[in-house]
């Protein structure tokens, strides 16, 4: 595969500060001689369209003329994006719960800046041990250390009782998880029987993410293999050092790396890519690049310590500073426990209507921008437009921003002349939106 | 949605006020408001209740950005890369 030594290109050229240096200065024997010395069968000038100054993305069809490396690499990416497109598309079997997360994913679009709901948000994320043995300095979830490693011979009558109820409450959107979380799957000996489970309910491996890819080469070749079986999503290397970066280019060939994203977490040049975070919350914000790294948005389990927690994804703040909220927490003994704790989750903490006793408040981050023809719902990125505003409905909102009971609003909506189904259709589509705070 | 259907429902509530308290009282349940308007003899839906066309939005200022170098940016090589 022509294309992943063009992925290794580009890793090196990210990742390596000394080759970089010699691009930078365009000391293009030099840094030939460097591709040599790793074994490129490609010259440096077929991969220039991705270096050379004025070359840009947009016309990349233009760019890739004549560079078959930049084809191929644009062919790929293509069909990586199509893959992610359709693994990205969720649709529960529960409503109730589909709905739900279309409201967190709204309100954290808000809060973050860019359309979430492009991106990857696994419905569970199971942690197979209590705490991480890798500590990364960085680390956004702050991870407790390594204290309890869960195996599959204890575990494996409820794992694989816990997989079969999620596909029975939740459908096919069940397989959307991960084995990780605040955890590192290298720790864990019995990983790959847990990952056999879950490949035998649902027929897909979930991604995984690993900070530790060399500290044994059997189990990470073990995950490279299955990967390559089973290419519709891709792997993670967290690398914490360049030093890491050129053993990983080392020990792995192009090829075993192909669907392995290498995330490369140390400094570039004084870019450090910081995620303002648990162990990072301390930074300032205009020094971050991120807010969060948080993604599950539904149930993180922890296997060991069989608890169950409902989470969602948020900007990090001094509320939330693993940037993710802890909507509701329980824990369980047994699968009749754990299947209760789901539903009463969502019957508690995802109502599909809102009811008139229910409290109404817009969340915090949000103001109201009133012109004479229309109002505004305003978060830190962006401005919803919510038509033509009246005094009446301007009111409302008003209140609605105070916050108070559904039935007093309503009661205030209708002194002002709107129509309680004018209200609750007014109502149900701030809500749906994601504009409220939740109601627990 | 019966947009003539909806006026003689609202009416129908406005002149009753047993039944508009009962249909007041259902919040945002609007398949049980729809229930009970076909109940009545309204032939109306979920649907005929709710906004369901999605809000027009705007972007106020893009994610932080900002690094310095061209390809290491995010935005050359970046752009490439992210897959």
């Amino acid at each position: 595969m022509r294309f992943s030594w063009t992925k290794r290109f580009f890793e090196l050229l990210i990742g390596g500060q000394e080759f970089r240096a010699l691009i930078d200065k365009e000391e293009w024997g030099k840094a030939q001689a460097e591709l040599d010395k790793r074994g490129f069968p490609h010259h440096l000038r077929e991969f220039s369209p991705f270096f050379e100054q004025g070359v840009t993305p947009s016309p990349e069809q233009e760019a890739s003329t004549g560079y078959p490396l930049v084809s191929e690499w644009l062919d790929f990416r293509d069909a990586n994006d199509k893959a992610r497109a359709v693994f990205v598309d969720f649709e529960s079997d529960n409503p109730a719960l589909t709905m739900w997360r279309q409201r967190q994913l709204s309100r954290l679009s808000g809060e973050v800046g860019f359309n979430v709901k492009e991106h990857y948000s696994p419905l569970f994320a199971f942690e197979l041990n209590s705490g991480c043995s890798v500590q990364c300095p960085f680390c956004a979830f702050d991870a407790l250390r390594l204290t309890k490693v869960g195996r599959h011979d204890e575990l494996a009558f409820l794992w694989q009782g816990m997989l079969r109820v999620n596909h029975e409450l939740f459908g096919d959107s069940a397989e959307k998880g991960c084995l990780y979380h605040a955890t590192e799957p290298a720790d864990s000996p019995d990983y790959f029987k847990f990952i056999e489970d879950y490949i035998a309910e649902y027929g897909v491996l979930p991604q995984t993410t690993t900070a530790a890819p060399l500290r044994s080469l059997v189990w990470t070749h073990r995950l490279i293999e299955l990967r390559k079986n089973t290419p519709t999503n891709s792997d993670r290397f967290s690398l914490l050092s360049e030093d890491d970066l050129h053993r990983v280019h080392q020990t792995f060939t192009p090829d075993d790396l192909v669907h392995v994203k290498l995330l490369l977490q140390y400094e570039k040049d004084g870019d450090s890519h910081f995620v303002r975070a648990g162990r990072n919350f301390d930074i300032p914000e205009n020094e971050a690049d991120q807010v969060t790294i948080a993604c599950v948005c539904g149930f993180l389990v922890n296997l060991p310590e069989r608890t169950v927690r409902l989470v969602s994804p948020c900007r990090a703040s001094s509320r939330y500073p693993k940037g993710y909220r802890v909507h509701a927490e329980n824990s369980f003994d047994g699968l009749e426990e754990y299947k209760q704790i789901l539903l009463d989750m969502i019957r508690l903490y995802m109502p599909v209507s809102l009811g008139v006793e229910d409290l109404l408040r817009f969340r915090k981050g949000l103001s109201l921008e009133f012109a004479e023809e229309s109002s505004s719902i305003v978060s830190r990125f962006k401005r919803y437009d919510l038509g033509i505003g009246n005094k009446s409905k301007q009111s409302v909102l008003e209140m609605i921003k105070v916050g108070g009971t559904y039935k007093d609003i309503c009661d205030h909506a209708e002194k002002t002349g709107m129509s309680f189904l004018a209200f609750a259709a007014l109502v149900d589509q701030l809500f749906k939106a994601g504009f409220l705070e939740d109601l627990s | 949605m019966s947009k003539v259907e909806m006026i003689r429902f609202s009416e129908m509530l406005s002149g009753d006020e047993v039944a508009r308290n009962e249909v007041k009282n259902m919040g945002t349940d609007f398949k049980s408001i729809a229930t009970f308007a076909s109940q009545r003899g309204f032939s109306l839906s979920v649907s005929d209740f709710s906004i369901d066309e999605e809000l027009s939005e705007e972007e106020l200022r893009g994610v932080a950005g900002g690094r310095s170098n061209y390809y290491a940016s995010g935005e050359q090589v970046g752009g490439f890369l992210d897959y």
